[in-house]
């Protein structure tokens, strides 16, 4: 974890990217994406599993970044900024390619394969049914659990985020590693009963 | 039972160390001798550990990617898409999406027009500007005018020609009298000389028949200054007599209010 004054060099710097951006250096954009573009990565590719998918997030958060830092005011937080950007985008567009309706038909599709024999070894694995169990979750929920266990942010932060208040974003992180949970023993009682059917 | 209940509620900000010193104490203490409990909270254990089996995961897919690469595609992207951005921001009114920039210039051009007919000071504008008057109107306006003038020269010749009726004999001349109609007189045909012509435009061929009859009466009440003889008084009461002038003076009148 950054400490406070690393934090506090780290932002004041930000602010000068930021001021340079405005200004119409590139160079300066060009630190920035260095800055943010792995971060942005792990969380796009956390939530749609696939890097491709992931990259194209991060190439068209930049591009927003690029096209609306005109209206961004310096004294705000970057970081919460740039990732309300990042996790509208994700939400957008997994609507927009209609992939949440494919992604549900194919781990529907998974749970009923899941108990013959060739699905079960691919299955089989935690990490992969964790994976896709996180699929399941609602996409507040969803969000805040990557942003949480696997970015590794703050409640706080979060909360500037997603523009909630902490406690809802704590809430919401339980409601989900619970949920996360539930999905989870169902994928593996569908398991268990294939082994007692055998 | 309760216990574990409450003690299950609580597992997950435990794991995540979220509790009060109190509450997480109770947990601990809690595992120690439930079973059931243990087990569920194993489960979350395992959960986690699957995360972070994950976490290595999506660290090897970022270590994967060549991060060199990614600004400069950005930015070949950012030089592709800047011209259409351009253009779109021209559809942009007040940095509104185009969707709503369309509805509220609208509102806008409708609000706009919608003052300029109603604002007192647009109203105050267009009256105050004479040439905004119709030639209808204006007509009208002179129409009127010329009435009422044409009236109240009626009444007055009226009431002068009564006063030169009044004298039935020679020792009833008033001096004053002739002289006072006879400026009078004066004064009526000056005034005539006004509404006249309108009356020509404004086709009151009546009113103006009769007023030009009054008009050659007046002239010779004027002379009666010079000559005040019953005999002239007597052939300007024949004339009106004769041309029944005080009737059709009334007649007009009514005709004209």
């Amino acid at each position: 974890m950054d400490s406070g004054k690393e934090i506090k060099k780290r932002n004041e710097s930000e602010k000068e990217i930021i001021k340079r951006i405005k200004n119409g250096d590139k160079e300066a954009f060009n630190m920035l994406i260095r800055i943010y573009q792995q971060r942005i990565f792990r969380l796009a590719y956390c939530y749609f599993q696939n890097k491709e998918d992931a990259m194209e997030i991060v190439q068209e958060t930049f591009l927003r970044v690029y096209q609306k830092i005109k209206y961004f005011n310096e004294e705000r937080n970057f970081q919460s900024w740039i990732y309300r950007i990042a996790s509208n985008l994700c939400v957008d567009y997994y609507r927009r390619l209609h992939k949440q309706d494919k992604l549900f038909d194919k781990l529907k599709e998974e749970f009923i394969v899941s108990r013959t024999s060739e699905k079960r070894t691919r299955i089989s694995d935690f990490k992969d049914i964790l994976k896709k169990s996180l699929q399941f979750l609602p996409r507040k929920q969803k969000m805040i659990f990557i942003m949480k266990n696997y970015e590794g942010l703050k409640y706080k932060e979060i909360s500037k985020i997603l523009k909630i208040s902490v406690g809802t974003v704590k809430s919401l992180n339980h409601r989900a590693i619970k949920n996360l949970q539930n999905i989870v023993n169902r994928f593996m009682r569908g398991e268990n009963e294939k082994m007692q059917e055998n | 039972m309760k216990k574990c209940k409450r003690i299950k509620k609580l597992l997950i900000p435990f794991y995540l160390g979220e509790l009060p010193d109190k509450e997480n104490d109770l947990v601990k203490n809690h595992l120690d001798i439930c079973e059931i409990c243990l087990k569920e909270y194993k489960k979350l254990e395992k959960l986690f550990e699957g995360i972070e089996e994950n976490r290595k995961e999506v660290e090897k897919a970022v270590d994967s990617i060549d991060w060199e690469q990614v600004p400069l595609a950005i930015m070949k992207r950012l030089e592709k898409e800047s011209v259409p951005e351009k253009r779109k921001y021209s559809f942009q009114i007040l940095n509104l999406k185009p969707a709503l920039s369309i509805p509220v210039s609208l509102f806008l051009i409708i609000g706009i027009t919608l003052l300029f007919i109603l604002h007192p000071w647009s109203r105050k504008h267009v009256s105050e500007n004479e040439f905004l008057i119709s030639s209808s109107s204006f007509q009208n306006m002179e129409s009127s005018l010329a009435k009422k003038e044409a009236i109240d020269y009626l009444k007055q010749s009226q009431l002068l020609l009564m006063d030169l009726m009044k004298f039935s004999s020679p020792e009833e001349i008033d001096l004053w009298t002739i002289n006072f109609n006879s400026r009078k007189a004066k004064n009526l045909l000056i005034k005539k000389k006004y509404f006249d012509e309108k009356l020509d435009n404004l086709n009151l061929m009546k009113a103006k028949r009769i007023c030009n009859q009054i008009e050659f009466l007046f002239y010779d009440v004027i002379q009666l200054k010079e000559q005040p003889d019953f005999e002239n008084i007597r052939k300007i009461q024949r004339i009106i007599e004769k041309e029944q002038l005080l009737f059709r003076i009334r007649l007009i009148e009514k005709e004209l209010s």
